[in-house]
């Protein structure tokens, strides 16, 4: 096991590095403002989602009787954002390959839904772990925490939808004949500006 | 603790075809001594080498389809294929590790991926002379590119069983966990890299050889109209050649 582990600063590095690398990754394709755009978007949705959430999680598994004590939750938080980070940080590369790459909006935003799913899935699953352990009895700690994560899934989707999926579909727009249908509008409608 | 005797001789001769022999015969004992800092860049070089020249001979023996130029095209396309997507990719396995709280290090988990893909270039060496025979005894298109396919498959199943079994760690689930992601990184990359570096086998219609072609699409996009001219549907008459523009 990596030392890093044991050096809280060097996990918060890597938990916001991570993302942020992801995040300008993502951003690569929409060109040079949309990089430190999506750098910031990415840890916010994700890191921040997080951070913003963890008095909850903390409330209910309290409530649940189940929870360890406060410092453990922060650790444990820590530990779960550090391995979403690494993730993504190690997906980068080949991230970065493919969507610039990919003519395809589509396929681009499905390629960005897995990796950030992914990473997503692999960081709550070591959050549970390093929250819960194997002692924990699952009856309580799995319905407290399934539904502490998908509210937190939400919400980063919110954030990722209207942030980062969106200059993809503006983008996706943008290349296509100058009249630019805009689907449910009984009209055609002049060429979107260059996004700043 | 008694030294176990070794399972077979390795070959006389550098040390450097000497560490491609025992790739092939004990794969197993050269992920050991890889994690020696004095054995591994040896080891690494010659699995860098195997690579290089196996998938060259398969590249080689793909071009021969179309002669001239494009034999030394795939023959350099290829190596370069497998080596650009192992640089993209290799960082995954070592993040992957990291994340899930397994042993890693930058240096094994390289070297790892680096054994795999040497075995799976030794294979599609060995498979070459079959493309080869399947050329001159002018084997159509499509058959052809079904034939590599299949070689590819049963050179990745060889690699993948090292990958597998060489993987450190105790748990099978994380194991598989890893593996699965990783097989799915290195196929998306891999492929779109591929498609990046097309053609390997070029369309008999396709009158120039080119070294690539320019970017059109994605490998997904391609394997979606394909499925769907396979079912007779159709988006234009005829695939456009060199200079044309798509229908």
């Amino acid at each position: 096991m990596s030392s890093m582990s044991s050096r809280p600063g060097i996990s918060a590095l890597i938990a916001l590095a991570g993302p942020a690398a992801a995040g300008a990754v993502i951003g690569v394709p929409l060109g040079s403002r949309q990089i430190l755009v999506q750098a910031a978007t990415v840890p916010a949705a994700i890191v921040g989602v997080t951070a913003f959430m963890v008095p909850a999680l903390y409330i209910a598994s309290s409530l649940a009787g189940i929870s360890p004590p406060a410092q453990d939750v922060g650790r444990a938080v820590l530990g779960g954002l550090r391995s979403t980070g690494l993730l993504l940080l190690g997906l980068s590369p080949a991230l970065l390959f493919l969507l610039t790459t990919t003519p395809s909006e589509l396929l681009s935003l499905l390629l960005i839904a897995m990796a950030l799913l992914g990473a997503a899935a692999v960081g709550m699953r070591a959050l549970y772990g390093l929250l819960f352990g194997p002692s924990s009895p699952r009856l309580r700690s799995l319905p407290v925490y399934g539904g502490w994560a998908l509210v937190c899934l939400g919400l980063s989707a919110h954030l990722l939808l209207q942030h980062t999926a969106r200059p993809y579909v503006r983008h996706a727009f943008k290349g296509h004949a100058s009249v630019t249908i805009i689907p449910g509008d009984a009209a055609p409608v002049a060429p979107a500006r260059r996004a700043s | 603790m008694t030294a176990a005797a070794p399972a077979f001789q390795p070959a006389p001769g550098s040390p450097i075809l000497g560490a491609v022999d025992r790739l092939l015969r004990d794969p197993q004992g050269v992920l050991r001594d890889a994690r020696d800092p004095s054995e591994a860049a040896n080891l690494a070089r010659a699995a860098l080498l195997t690579i290089a020249v196996g998938a060259a001979c398969f590249g080689a023996a793909m071009g021969t389809a179309r002669g001239g130029l494009q034999i030394a095209y795939a023959a350099i396309k290829l190596p370069a294929a497998i080596l650009l997507t192992t640089a993209v990719c290799s960082p995954a396995l070592s993040a992957l590790n990291a994340a899930l709280g397994r042993p890693t290090s930058l240096r094994t988990d390289l070297f790892l991926v680096l054994a795999s893909l040497a075995r799976i270039s030794l294979v599609l060496a060995m498979a070459a002379p079959a493309v080869l025979l399947s050329v001159w005894f002018e084997v159509s298109y499509h058959s052809l590119i079904l034939l590599v396919v299949a070689c590819c498959a049963v050179a990745g199943a060889v690699g993948l069983s090292l990958f597998l079994r060489a993987l450190p760690g105790g748990d099978v689930r994380h194991k598989l966990t890893v593996a699965a992601s990783l097989l799915c990184v290195f196929g998306l990359v891999g492929t779109q890299m591929s498609w990046t570096l097309r053609p390997f086998l070029q369309r008999p219609r396709d009158t120039q050889v080119r070294f690539v072609r320019g970017v059109e699409g994605s490998f997904l996009e391609a394997v979606l109209t394909s499925s769907r001219s396979a079912r007779g549907i159709y988006s234009r008459s005829s695939a456009p050649l060199p200079g044309e523009v798509s229908p």
